[in-house]
């Protein structure tokens, strides 16, 4: 069969993989120029989902990944600015590096499979076709990697994660592996994310970015205003433990994400299947995003390699 | 299904988030309980 996969990241490159593994003619169409390493941060999953996936044989133990085997939950003391401890939560999750699971996948295509800058212009679609906008859900993640080496001291003491809780929010600060794909202490990224609202209506000044281009659903990392930066540190100065905004205040590389949601209807229609966001943006609560589009690339896999007739696998 | 019920933790963990910092223990205690039910939850002593 031949198969056309239009967006090279997580979900292209899995599911590019996969078919070609089982011996389809498989070509991805990218409309970026360069790699995609760029675009995401950090990726907490639950282990026992992340195992699932490693089952399939698309990652292997070699992607690293931080381990973190309970969440401390702080909140800001009143008062003290100090961090308030809540409580520790038993919960084994795998952090990973966006950049690197992004490295692993795109390995598993074969580069002349694989083509940069070749944006898809037309899907051609059907009277009886269906759109499906995602709906904006009022609220942005903002989120920051800082290099470990940077910070001097252990900003989590000792523990692999942090959820910080405060009113009308939440977040999460944890170790991911480095750029040098170390997890050694010293080595390791940081990454903070933190929820936060913002209406319909201010989101677009939100979204414009450091060269002041109107940005729709989210602005890159380093390409954050000034001003926009600014604007949330305030609103989090007196939300944060203060040894967590300084963490804020540290970082110059940050990335703004509007949060909202979709799903489609059907994933599939004749010989286009949706898989990824295309067919459903998550919150990107827990790594579900990413669960989700390898889930899907493997599921088509499935049902094809099952299937008498391609038809009749779309079909499942 | 999966994603109206992650739009509804996400959503619920942002829009009714109380202001933790100024309840007693208890009360926070009370909370993570609720928040984490099924998990094992180290807590403060009141």
């Amino acid at each position: 069969m031949r198969v056309g996969i239009i967006g090279g990241s997580v979900a292209g490159c899995a599911t590019a993989a996969l078919l070609h593994r089982a011996g389809h003619d498989v070509i991805v169409f990218e409309r970026s120029e360069s790699d995609l390493v760029s675009r995401g941060a950090g990726i907490a999953t639950p282990t026992a989902a992340w195992q699932d996936v490693m089952v399939h044989g698309l990652i292997d133990a070699t992607l690293p990944a931080c381990r973190a085997g309970y969440f401390r939950f702080v909140t800001r003391g009143s008062g003290t600015g100090q961090q308030r401890w809540l409580g520790d939560v038993q919960m084994s999750f795998t952090l990973l590096n966006w950049a690197h699971l992004y490295q692993c996948l795109r390995r598993c295509v074969p580069d002349d499979l694989y083509r940069h800058a070749s944006a898809v212009e037309l899907v051609e679609a059907r009277p009886e076709g269906t759109t499906a906008a995602p709906r904006y859900r009022g609220m942005v993640l903002w989120r920051g990697l800082l290099h470990e080496s940077d910070i001097g001291v252990d900003a989590l003491d000792g523990c692999d994660g942090w959820r910080v809780v405060y009113q009308g929010g939440h977040g999460a600060v944890y170790y991911i592996p480095g750029s040098g794909r170390s997890t050694e202490p010293g080595k390791r990224l940081l990454m903070w994310g933190y929820y936060l609202q913002v209406p319909e209506g201010a989101l677009p000044s939100a979204l414009v970015d450091d060269h002041e281009r109107q940005q729709s659903s989210s602005v890159p990392f380093g390409k954050v205003h000034p001003e926009v930066k600014a604007g949330f540190e305030s609103r989090l100065a007196d939300l944060l433990p203060s040894s967590l905004f300084e963490l804020v205040q540290q970082c110059g590389n940050s990335s703004i994400q509007a949060i909202c949601s979709v799903a489609a209807r059907s994933y599939t229609r004749d010989r286009v299947c949706l898989a990824g966001d295309a067919g459903a943006v998550f919150p990107p609560f827990a790594g579900s995003g990413v669960l989700r589009a390898l889930a899907n690339a493997t599921s088509l896999a499935d049902a094809l390699a099952g299937a008498p007739a391609v038809d009749d696998g779309l079909g499942r | 299904m999966m994603v109206s019920v992650a739009e509804q933790i996400e959503q619920s963990a942002v829009f009714d988030m109380p202001d933790l910092a100024t309840m007693p223990i208890a009360a926070t205690n009370d909370w993570m309980s609720a928040a984490h039910s099924g998990l094992m939850v180290t807590l403060p002593d009141v």
